[in-house]
């Protein structure tokens, strides 16, 4: 029996003691986060705060064991075994462009194709758009309906084809909720030995991702959207891959030995190579706490507990006159709800939301691509995630008639 | 007026925009665009002018939310009464900056710059993101003329 209880999570993020009246459902931006995390992050601070791979003092050591074991406990969370390296970053768009830029980008002829859906974020489109701007490559929409993220298979032979030489893709859409059969992309791109790129960072909030089972090339992530600190993300990749990278971003702590030309630079082994500046410590840590605390909570219960709520705000939504619906039924499970009217704006939604204390998003989600395919100039989002309640999704349906009752025209 | 009764002239220019077109603008018109990046809503000025310069027409295109809309609306009230006359390219030019100016200070009341009618715009100071809102039609008016 479940003993799963949203009132109770809530109450770990102090967050809410602060906003308590909040209906907070923009998680797909950003999530809040736990005590757990807030204390690790302020312990970092306190009692191991020191240079990361820099110096010789007990402190500095005790720095690089505490960032060598936030690693290894994310590498455990995502299912990276020894075959795999986990590099810090600052971002999963951080983490996309390192590939564009250092794998990529060098293995681009005029004419190859670079494949992504009609549903990724910017930051997994624009990378790709530069990189064939400069290449004469281009990019390619994999045939899909959306809406419920259903790959066309019949219409795919282009996308593993002979000019075929890099698929990026989102598991989870940040507009629609829908989710790609990533796993069925990665085997058939192994089979033709393309290599994969997956955009995790809808998908880590409340997913177990297992990157060796996965089998994909490459796997970014933020840590902001799983309870985690801002300012951190992760690209975990294939070593093979990485020993075929260039490194990007040039600095300190990436190189061993400083030559008299750049070809004689002797770069850092993996994963330091990738990960110039000085380390992101208090960030390393926060995000180790946050993949600890989403350990113990029990997958079934996070997953059915967003279901249940995303199903029942998509019904709701779907009896006003006037809402149109971008998320299918079958994904409302994912807890990322869009929505828009016939004549009222969403931007006009959510002020009438924020007005009432309920955080939504409204615009394109820096998703033009989809919205620009679908003809439609933006929508509202709710974004749901383990802290929110009943209420929450009620204050909205309020505050979404309301708005209609405003602005209709 | 009271906060109801700007909110009602506001929802008025929404509702019943002046000067609004959703047809093209004739090939002689001056067009300006302006464009939120942060929701993607975008308008369109165009101005018919004579040889001399003087103002004809001003109309207006937008895909915009109620504060977009009514904020046009309200431009274009403010450029009907600047009919015939050659555009006041360095007063349009104060008074937008006027407006940015106000919309970021606390106090309600309109300076005495600016016309009576971008009083109901005092209810955006209480929603920062909204600002960009009301200055979109006012890009677009850079745009389509030298301020």
């Amino acid at each position: 029996m479940s003993t799963f209880s949203a009132e109770k999570v809530r109450a770990q993020f102090p967050f809410f003691s602060h906003h308590p009246n909040i209906a907070y459902l923009d998680n797909a931006a950003t999530t809040q986060k736990p005590q757990v995390v807030i204390d690790s992050i302020t312990h970092s601070y306190i009692s191991a705060n020191a240079p990361v791979a820099r110096g010789l003092y007990s402190l500095a050591a005790s720095a690089d064991e505490h960032y060598a074991n936030a690693r290894s406990t994310l590498s455990k969370y995502f299912g990276a075994g020894n075959s795999t390296k986990c590099i810090f970053t600052s971002s999963a768009t951080a983490s996309i462009n390192l590939v564009a830029n250092s794998f990529v980008k060098s293995r681009l002829n005029k004419g190859d194709e670079i494949w992504l859906t009609p549903l990724e974020h910017h930051s997994n489109f624009l990378p790709w758009q530069r990189i064939c701007a400069s290449s004469g490559a281009v990019i390619k929409w994999i045939p899909m309906n959306p809406i419920s993220g259903d790959i066309h298979w019949e219409k795919c032979d282009a996308l593993f084809g002979q000019k075929s030489k890099f698929i990026a893709i989102t598991a989870l859409s940040n507009v629609t909720g829908a989710a790609i059969d990533i796993k069925l992309v990665c085997q058939r791109a192994a089979k033709a030995s393309i290599p994969v790129l997956i955009d995790g960072a809808q998908l880590v909030a409340h997913h177990l991702v297992e990157f060796d089972k996965l089998d994909c090339d490459f796997f970014v992530c933020s840590a902001h959207k799983m309870f985690g600190p801002n300012g951190i993300g992760l690209l975990l990749a294939k070593t093979q891959r990485l020993e075929q990278m260039q490194p990007d971003i040039l600095g300190g702590g990436m190189i061993d030995w400083l030559g008299h030309t750049f070809e004689d630079n002797q770069w850092s082994s993996l994963p330091r190579s990738f990960e110039p500046g000085s380390a992101n410590l208090s960030g390393a840590i926060g995000f180790s706490a946050a993949a600890q605390y989403m350990n113990q909570l029990r997958q079934a219960d996070v997953q059915d507990h967003i279901a249940y709520l995303g199903r029942h705000l998509l019904s709701e939504l779907s009896n006003i006159n006037g809402i149109r619906l971008l998320t299918a039924p079958e994904n409302a499970k994912n807890g990322i709800i869009s929505f828009f009217h016939d004549t009222v704006h969403p931007h006009d939604i959510a002020q009438v939301c924020a007005d009432n204390q309920v955080a939504i998003r409204a615009g394109h989600h820096c998703a033009q691509p989809l919205f620009n395919r679908l003809s439609i100039q933006g929508a509202a989002r709710a974004s749901l995630t383990i802290y929110n309640t009943q209420r929450d999704i009620q204050i909205l349906l309020t505050c979404v008639q309301r708005a209609i009752d405003e602005f209709a025209l | 007026m009271n906060t109801d009764e700007l909110k009602q002239t506001l929802l008025k220019h929404y509702r019943q925009p002046a000067h609004r077109t959703t047809t093209p603008f004739p090939p002689n018109y001056k067009v300006g665009k302006g464009i939120n990046p942060a929701c993607g809503d975008d308008v369109e000025i165009g101005l018919e002018l004579d040889s001399l310069g003087n103002l004809i027409d001003a109309q207006f295109r937008a895909r915009g939310c109620s504060i977009c809309i009514a904020s046009s609306s309200m431009l274009m009230t403010i450029l009907s009464k600047m009919q015939s006359k050659p555009l006041p390219n360095h007063e349009l030019q104060t008074l937008k900056y006027a407006l940015e100016t106000w919309l970021t200070e606390p106090t309600l009341k309109l300076p005495n710059e600016l016309p009576e009618v971008l009083l109901p715009l005092s209810l955006v100071k209480s929603m920062p993101a909204r600002k960009k809102c009301v200055m979109l039609i006012w890009h677009a008016l850079e745009n389509a003329i030298p301020m």
